[in-house]
C-alpha cells in the first residue's frame, strides 16, 4: 500500500491534526494564537498591499499620461481647425464691416465703388483687381473717406496702386483745422510719411490739422482726407512754408480697399 | 528546506496581497511531482494552515485541501503520466481549482472560477516546474 501511496500515515495523521485544528477553531479555541499570530502577520500584509497601491498608482498615472497626451494632440488638432476657421470668418467679417464703412463714408449712389483686396505691397500697394473688372490708370482707391494712392498699371487680374508716401505722387490740397485754411501741394516721401508743400506763410497750418484733396485733379473727388499735420516747418527766407503729413492708415492694416470707378 | 519554506512564507504573503494567483500551491504540487517525500506533507499542512489564517478564514480547511492534493500528486508522479511533460499544466490547473472549489464549498460559499487566472496558472506551470527541479537537482 505504501507503495501505491506514499507516506500514508503520515498524510493520515497529518489530515486528522487537520480535521482537529478546524474543530477547535470552529469552537473559537484557537482564537489567542491566531490574534498574536496577527499581530505579526497585519503589518507585514498591510505593508505589501500598500506597496502594492503604490505601484498601481505609478502605473496609473502613466497609462493616464499617454492618455492625457493622446486627449490632448486630438484638441490641439481641433483647436487648429477652429482657430482656421475663426481666422476665416474674421476675415469675411472684416470685409463686411469695411464695406459697410465705406458705404456710410462715400455715397455709393455718387461713387461707383469697386471692391479690391490687398494682395502685395512694395514700393506699390498691389490688389487683385484689373482691367477684366474695368479697374483703369489714374483711378482713385480710397478707404472710408481716406485716398489710398492711384492706379498706376493694370493687367487682367491685378493692379499696382501709387501711395501717397511715393515721392511721384503729387497732389494738390488744403488743410482745415481749428486755426484756419491752407492750400498746398502734398508730395509723398520715401517712406511713412507726406509732404505738405507751397504753403503760403500768412495761411494757417498748425500740427493736428487734417489735409484733403482739393480735387483738382480729374480723377480725384474733393474732400478726401490724405493725412494728418505731424509738424510745421516755417523758414523766414523760404517763400512757402512746409508741414509734414502722417497718413490716417496703415496700409498694411487693411483688408479691403476701394477702387472709385466712376 | 529552510531557503524553500521562507520562499513559500514570502509567496503566501505575496499571493495574498499582491498577486491573485494562487503560487503556493503550484510550489507545492510541482515539487510533490519532482520529489516525492515526507516534507511535502508538512509543507502542505504548514502552508495551508497559514494560508487559512492569512485568508481569515477557518484554521484546517486549506490544510485538508493541500495534504489530498499534493498526496494526489505524489501518486501520479509515480504513475506512467508522468512521463508527458504537459502533465503538470495539467496537474497545476486541477490542483488550483480543485483548491478554490473545496474551499468555497467548505465555507459554504459560492464556487467562483476565473478562466483567465486559471490559463496565467496554467502557464506559470512549466517555468515553476523548471526551478523546481533545478533547484531540487542542484540542492
Amino acid at each position: 500500500m505504501d507503495k501505491v501511496i506514499p507516506n500514508l500515515q503520515l498524510f493520515l495523521i497529518l489530515i486528522l491534526i487537520s480535521l482537529m485544528i478546524f474543530g477547535l477553531d470552529s469552537i473559537n479555541f484557537l482564537k489567542w494564537p491566531k490574534i498574536a499570530l496577527y499581530y505579526l502577520t497585519n503589518p507585514i500584509t498591510f505593508g505589501l498591499y500598500k506597496t502594492k497601491q503604490g505601484f498601481e498608482r505609478q502605473f496609473y498615472f502613466i497609462f493616464a499620461a499617454r492618455l492625457s497626451a493622446q486627449e490632448n494632440k486630438a484638441l490641439k488638432d481641433q483647436m487648429g481647425e477652429l482657430l482656421s476657421e475663426n481666422a476665416k470668418l474674421r476675415n469675411k467679417l472684416a470685409e463686411v464691416e469695411a464695406q459697410l464703412s465705406q458705404q456710410q463714408s462715400l455715397n455709393p449712389q455718387i461713387f461707383n465703388l469697386l471692391v479690391a483686396r490687398p494682395i502685395g505691397l512694395s514700393r506699390h500697394l498691389k490688389i487683385d483687381r484689373g482691367s477684366n473688372d474695368k479697374v483703369k490708370k489714374n483711378q482713385a482707391v480710397v478707404f472710408k473717406d481716406n485716398l489710398i494712392g492711384q492706379v498706376t498699371e493694370t493687367s487682367e487680374k491685378g493692379a499696382n496702386v501709387k501711395l501717397l508716401t511715393d515721392p511721384d505722387s503729387k497732389i494738390s490740397a488744403f488743410s482745415q483745422g481749428l486755426s484756419g485754411k491752407a492750400k498746398g501741394v502734398v508730395t509723398g516721401q520715401f517712406g511713412q510719411e507726406m509732404l505738405f508743400d507751397k504753403i503760403l506763410h500768412e495761411e494757417k497750418i498748425q500740427a493736428g490739422d487734417l489735409v484733403y484733396t482739393e480735387g483738382l485733379e480729374n480723377f480725384l473727388p474733393r474732400g478726401l482726407v490724405l493725412g494728418k499735420v505731424t509738424r510745421v516747418e516755417e523758414k523766414e527766407n523760404e517763400v512757402f512754408k512746409k508741414a509734414i503729413l502722417a497718413p490716417i492708415f496703415d496700409i498694411r492694416d487693411l483688408e479691403l480697399v476701394f477702387i472709385i470707378i466712376e | 528546506m529552510k531557503t524553500l519554506i521562507v520562499f513559500l512564507v514570502a509567496l503566501s504573503l505575496l499571493q495574498n496581497t499582491i498577486l491573485g494567483v494562487n503560487l503556493v500551491l503550484l510550489v507545492l504540487i510541482l515539487r510533490s511531482f519532482v520529489r516525492v517525500d515526507r516534507s511535502n506533507l508538512y509543507l502542505a499542512f504548514s502552508m495551508g494552515l497559514l494560508m487559512s489564517h492569512l485568508n481569515f478564514t477557518q484554521l484546517g480547511v486549506q490544510s485538508i485541501i493541500y495534504l489530498v492534493l499534493v498526496q494526489l500528486t505524489q501518486v501520479v508522479s509515480r504513475s506512467h503520466l508522468s512521463a508527458h511533460f504537459l502533465t503538470v499544466v495539467v496537474l497545476g490547473v486541477i490542483g488550483v481549482s480543485v483548491d478554490r472549489i473545496l474551499a468555497s464549498m467548505l465555507l459554504g460559499e459560492t464556487i467562483n472560477i476565473f478562466p483567465i487566472i486559471l490559463l496565467i496558472e496554467g502557464f506559470l506551470s512549466i517555468p515553476i516546474f523548471a526551478i523546481v527541479k533545478f533547484w531540487e537537482e542542484r540542492f
